[in-house]
């Protein structure tokens, strides 16, 4: 599903990941921890496609993310339901635009009221129905991740992509959330979910990614940093 | 839908921004209108002038009253039908000379009768034929027996074609300038929509959108704004093109000849609004794009 092999990134001289070597099967659940400026979300960028390595290859469902054309490479993010930290909704579409965009970039042939009825839900379960219609620019810091992650959510992806998915979020949306990683994982979407939040990591027992010092560490003790 | 919210977007944020530019698009249309009315109705005048003549045919003094029929006959036969049909042919004898010198001038016409038989040696007598000549006419008429010289006029008119052309060609140069001028207003325009909206681009891009369809909000706005300013342009011409072009026909009698321009025009500035528009927003996502981060 992601093939790994040698991938470094250097920002202006400066390697934040180097030589990883990783795979990640179709239907894993994992964790993606380390400290701050590990190369966490970089890392996650690199899965998600908005960055390329530096150095290595990166190769998703089976392609080689450096030798794909453009539409390979936008079908490959069109299976992707990525959660970056940073949120990035578009400010001036509601809520409810931004959920159903997402939508209709996936290309997926879904009838209409079917749409608006899965978006229902999930704002409902977000509680975010009276806000459905609100500019995102409006919004809060934890109403806005919680847009992303509906966003994300709702195209039914191959693979989800969090990055720090319950930092603006409370303890209920965040097991919440959780539950929802979980079932989506059972019907066999890959979940990778880059966090700091050591209890997450304790009670939703799945393996994990330490990035140290831009290297991969992977053992029985890898789930602690 | 999403796309037309996403183009719109520089008008929810910014409207009065937008109607000014395209308000100055409009008014800048407006003159290139102008200017192409200029350009395009000069060029049958320019015709007119280098090639209408009025040649002047003078009689001997030698030929009799009773052989100035002859001489006009054989003019006609010389010349053929084809380019009579074409042309006017005066005769003015001495009595419609002497007639017209003494409406303007009594005293010299009387001064004039008063030489007798003498009067033909000094009253001329000539053939005048106006209308559009070919080349060689002129000496044609001059072959002729009992004509004594031939004037034409074509010469006479050449600083005012020389001037005309002069200024067709500071239209068309003035043209191109305000072409530029648009053009670049639209540009510059269309890169700041485009810096403003690459975040969104590249959020789409990385949902799966393909390069079209992260264009297609920023073409829809370029598009908008060469629109609503074609449709000013169009109107303002509508409304005001022919009287001011009425105002320009009746500023001096050598304009007279400039026709009237066509509502076409304004049709014309309403499509090179949304062209331009179209075009300069498409120019616009050509610019390099930062990829500090090495994108695909």
């Amino acid at each position: 599903m992601v093939t790994l092999t040698n991938v470094t990134k250097t920002y202006f001289d400066h390697s934040v990941l180097k030589g990883v070597n990783l795979q990640i099967k179709k239907g894993d659940f994992l964790y993606l921890i380390g400290g701050s400026g590990a190369g966490k979300s970089t890392f996650l960028r690199l899965l998600a496609t908005e960055e390329a390595p530096s150095l290595g290859e990166v190769a998703l469902f089976g392609y080689s993310l450096s030798r794909v054309t453009p539409s390979t490479l936008n079908s490959i993010r069109r299976a992707v339901g990525y959660i970056p930290q940073n949120i990035r909704l578009i400010p001036d579409l509601s809520v409810y635009d931004n959920i159903s965009l997402s939508v209709a970039l996936s290309g997926r042939k879904t009838q209409q009221w079917k749409i608006r009825s899965k978006i229902g839900e999930l704002l409902e379960l977000f509680s975010l129905t009276e806000k459905k219609d609100y500019l995102c620019k409006f919004l809060s810091g934890g109403e806005a991740q919680r847009v992303a992650i509906a966003r994300a959510l709702i195209r039914n992806p191959e693979m989800i992509i969090a990055d720090e998915p319950t930092g603006a979020q409370d303890r209920n949306f965040t097991w919440l959330l959780m539950d929802l990683f979980q079932k989506a994982n059972l019907k066999g979407t890959t979940v990778i979910v880059a966090t700091h939040d050591r209890e997450i990591v304790r009670r939703v027992r799945r393996p994990c990614v330490n990035l140290k010092d831009g290297r991969v560490v992977i053992g029985e003790n890898s789930c602690t940093y | 839908m999403y796309l037309l919210k996403l183009a719109l977007r520089p008008w929810k944020a910014s409207p009065f921004n937008q109607i000014f530019t395209s308000a100055s698009l409009g008014t800048l249309l407006v003159l290139m209108a102008f200017l192409m009315w200029i350009e395009s109705s000069f060029n049958p005048m320019i015709e007119r002038l280098k090639h209408e003549q009025i040649v002047t045919a003078y009689l001997s003094p030698g030929i009799s009253q009773i052989d100035e029929g002859k001489v006009l006959d054989s003019l006609k036969v010389k010349l053929g039908a084809s380019v009579l049909k074409d042309i006017t042919v005066g005769f003015v004898n001495t009595e419609d000379f002497l007639s017209v010198v003494k409406e303007h001038y009594p005293k010299l016409g009387q001064e004039l009768l008063n030489l007798g038989t003498q009067m033909n040696t000094v009253v001329p007598r000539f053939i005048t034929l106006s209308g559009v000549f070919s080349g060689n006419v002129i000496d044609k008429i001059q072959l002729i027996q009992g004509i004594e010289s031939v004037e034409s006029t074509k010469q006479r008119y050449q600083h005012i074609v020389n001037s005309f052309s002069t200024i067709q060609w500071i239209t068309r140069i003035l043209m191109f300038g305000l072409m530029s001028v648009i053009f670049s207003v639209l540009l510059h325009q269309s890169r700041i929509q485009a810096y403003q909206f690459s975040q969104t681009a590249s959020l789409l891009s990385l949902f799966g959108a393909g390069g079209f369809l992260t264009r297609v909000p920023l073409m829809i706005s370029g598009l908008l704004t060469g629109l609503i300013g074609g449709l000013f342009a169009s109107i303002i011409w509508f409304q005001f093109g022919s009287w001011f072009s009425d105002q320009i026909i009746h500023f001096a009698p050598i304009f007279q000849r400039l026709t009237l321009p066509s509502s076409l025009f304004g049709v014309y500035v309403f499509l090179l609004g949304i062209v331009i528009g179209l075009v300069a927003t498409i120019f616009s996502q050509f610019s390099k794009r930062d990829n500090a981060n090495e994108s695909y």
